[in-house]
């Protein structure tokens, strides 16, 4: 009896399984089939009808300057305008989830800041800023952070608010000492390694040169030396010689311990910092990027500038960056639109790139340059780079694969450096994962 | 169907009839919402795919497919029970033994017994932070340690010699929770009847013998809920791990658990593939936790 009570519950426990598994979570995908590539009719925006509607506007920080810009550029536009916008603060690490989240529930927000890569995973949500700007708004921004906003039919998704460019961060207080001189131009690798090599010896420190242990920081170097983890079709863009040439580099520096060999094989979380060592004078260059201006002004006990990138086969650094766009399924997406128009402007951008110490993504601003309210010295020059990196870089950073491919990166280069692999064993596998990334992305 | 029992079936609800589930009610509820609910829909999402949460395309057993032929996935799979099988071996054996040493004092009992559950107290991700300092292998205090006592020019890579790294976090995770395995044990030693162990010593039964014959047949119950406790634990690890090793060197001591992580959440994102890691994940657990279970309680029997 007893165990027929059981056999029963089972049995109901595993068609209700199988019942719900009929059930699709979420929704279907849509079958939009459009191939529509002529752009929207542009309709026109009634400013005056926002005033006295919310709007939620969905942001995460890098540092308290960016957020208290942004806080006083909302506080601007509620003036100008009559609309109270509610200023929706997250974590960074969370904000592909809750916007998911809040998507699945209709509770959809007006804009959001964005990731560039996430840019894809919502596009079909995305409103297209076409509607309301027409083709030519494109023009006002760089190409390169526009490609990332594009849809595949040419929809404008958003509109691209800051870049950012990785770039050497040198110790001007060790190469003083050491009485080298740091160059304003383009230098060398062999250059650069000579110099934070006298360096070194001037001042007995531990290492010559130190990265972050990421995937993005040495995408700067496979640019240098012309391979790309993803090209500009989307497809796998190393070149195997380059990237042996690049790999054969690395390992060779951290054979004699002047890039750390244990700060590179050691784990934990991947963006571990080469800063700490950078900050506790352990190393006098530091290849970080322009995010952390802020941070070392705070924090180096020492004078330090910035260099221009070393260069190889191309010169340059290697980008990243967000994007904020509209929501076309929020309760006004014309307000959303509105909004972003406001936020993309050269007045605002301009005001908000010299509080943060954002590079600028539109071209009039990348023309006329921004007055950085800190440290304009070391910021220009990372503006400076942002000329010399190649095109197909922005393609690489912005895939939606890249990310994993990063990993597949830090993973092989480890084992290249740790002897596990050989430079060409731990390349070739490196292709063949990013092979595979692709095929799979279709 | 009789009279009697119908009426028996369709007897008026009272109060006292109702009373017993509405105290479980609110845990019931929030067990279900937060936890089977997420199972179940978990299990439903392993035949999907989707990469943005929102919208699902049915793929059938395919999820199951890619990762029953991904090398990483065995590789995980394999760390994992090295993993768990030296994790549940060394902490629940220790836990026993430090009871029992614990148990034996007359004074000082609360503060070993404090001093042994301290690291249950700590995050996770502290404990890996604690650790990555300790066993630096330029900085690290263990080999200042070894350097200043032996003499050692350049002490081991604990956590970049990939032969090593897989000890380390054995050793860090029965760090973190054999202190409260330990407790458990101490309190079913406490339920034993001291009659029993004042009769075997007029029996003239030695330490050793008491321990073998009176100790740990009376204590199996409680050792059979810390076997169980330190499988689910030690299938679960992850988080002192990531901020440890990162899954590192070379992936040698990637778990299952980063695995499902990364499936799942790294982009380009895969919840399809992360719920389906998950549930083969389940199903190892159940199946191990029931054959313990089944083969302690015969044992109980016997």
């Amino acid at each position: 009896m007893q165990l027929k009570k059981r056999g029963k519950l089972l049995t109901l426990a595993v068609s209700a399984l199988f019942v719900l598994s009929a059930c699709a979570p979420g929704g279907a995908p849509e079958q939009t089939g459009s191939t529509n590539t002529e752009p929207p009719q542009q309709q026109e925006i009634d400013e005056k009808s926002f005033a006295g509607e919310n709007m939620n506007y969905v942001y995460f920080s890098d540092g308290d300057a960016d957020l208290k810009a942004t806080e006083s550029l909302v506080a601007q536009f509620e003036a100008e305008t009559g609309v109270s916008v509610n200023l929706q603060v997250v974590p960074f690490a969370d904000l592909e989830q809750l916007l998911q989240a809040r998507l699945t529930g209709n509770d959809i927000p007006h804009v959001s800041r964005m990731a560039m890569l996430m840019v894809p995973s919502f596009a079909d949500e995305l409103l297209d800023m076409r509607t309301y700007y027409g083709e030519d708004y494109k023009s006002e921004f760089i190409d390169g952070p526009l490609a990332v906003v594009l849809g595949k039919n040419g929809e404008m998704l958003g509109v691209p608010t800051d870049i950012t460019m990785n770039g050497l961060i040198v110790n001007k207080s060790m190469f003083d000492v050491a009485g080298v001189t740091i160059p304003t131009t383009p230098w060398s690798w062999d250059e650069m390694l000579a110099a934070a090599e006298a360096v070194q010896k001037a001042n007995g420190t531990s290492h010559s040169f130190i990265m972050d242990r990421s995937g993005h920081r040495l995408s700067t170097i496979l640019s240098q030396f012309d391979t790309f983890l993803i090209g500009a079709d989307g497809g796998n863009g190393l070149n195997r010689s380059n990237t042996i040439d690049a790999f054969n580099m690395l390992v060779d520096l951290a054979s004699d311990d002047r890039l750390s060999k244990d700060f590179f094989l050691e784990g934990g979380p991947t963006y571990a910092g080469g800063l700490d060592l950078f900050l506790a004078e352990e190393v006098p260059v530091y290849l970080g990027g322009n995010w952390l201006v802020g941070n070392l002004e705070d924090n180096a006990p020492f004078e330090w500038a910035v260099a221009p990138n070393a260069c190889k086969i191309n010169c340059g650094g290697f980008p990243g960056g967000k994007v904020t766009s509209a929501f076309k399924r929020s309760d006004n997406p014309e307000l959303g639109a509105f909004f972003l128009n406001w936020l993309a402007s050269a007045e605002q951008q301009s005001y908000i790139d010299s509080k943060a110490n954002w590079l600028p993504t539109r071209v009039d601003l990348s023309e006329s340059g921004i007055d950085y309210e800190l440290r304009s010295d070391a910021m220009n020059v990372f503006v400076a780079d942002i000329a010399r990196t190649p095109t197909v870089a922005y393609a690489s950073t912005y895939s939606t694969i890249f990310g994993r491919a990063a990993t597949a990166l830090v993973d092989n280069l480890q084992r290249a450096v740790g002897g596990v692999l050989s430079v060409e064993d731990a390349v070739d596998k490196l292709i063949a994962e990013v092979d595979a990334l692709v095929a799979e992305q279709g | 169907m009789t009279k009697s029992s119908r009426k028996a079936m369709w007897r008026p609800i009272t109060g006292r009839h109702i009373a017993p589930y509405l105290f479980v009610l609110p845990n019931m509820l929030i067990f279900g919402i937060f936890i089977i609910w997420p199972a179940i829909n978990g299990f439903n999402i392993s035949f999907y795919d989707s990469n943005n949460g929102r919208t699902f395309t049915p793929v059938g057993l395919s999820n199951y497919e890619r990762i029953l032929s991904d090398d990483v996935f065995f590789q995980a799979a394999t760390n994992t029970a090295v993993f768990v099988f030296f994790f549940v071996a060394i902490s629940s054996s220790l836990a026993v033994v430090l009871a029992v040493l614990v148990n034996a004092q007359k004074s000082f009992r609360s503060f070993f017994r404090a001093v042994i559950f301290l690291p249950v107290l700590l995050s996770p991700v502290i404990v890996g932070l604690l650790w990555g300092w300790i066993l630096q292998r330029r900085s690290g205090g263990l080999n200042s340690l070894l350097e200043l006592v032996f003499g050692f020019e350049e002490g081991p890579g604990w956590l970049i010699d990939p032969s090593l790294s897989m000890a380390v976090i054995v050793f860090v995770g029965v760090w973190t929770n054999v202190g409260f395995y330990t407790l458990i044990a101490l309190a079913g030693l406490q339920g034993i009847d001291p009659n029993i162990y004042e009769a075997a010593r007029i029996d003239g039964a030695g330490p050793l013998q008491v321990f073998r014959q009176i100790t740990l047949p009376l204590l199996a119950p409680t050792i059979l809920v810390v076997l169980i406790l330190s499988i689910i634990a030690g299938f679960q690890a992850y988080d002192f791990i990531y901020s440890l090793t990162g899954g590192g060197p070379y992936g040698s001591t990637m778990l299952i658990i980063q695995y499902i992580f990364e499936s799942a959440f790294q982009p380009p994102i895969k919840y399809g593939l992360g719920s389906a890691a998950g549930v083969l994940l389940f199903i190892t657990i159940m199946v191990i936790t029931l054959v313990n279970f089944i083969v302690g309680r015969r044992r109980g029997d016997v």
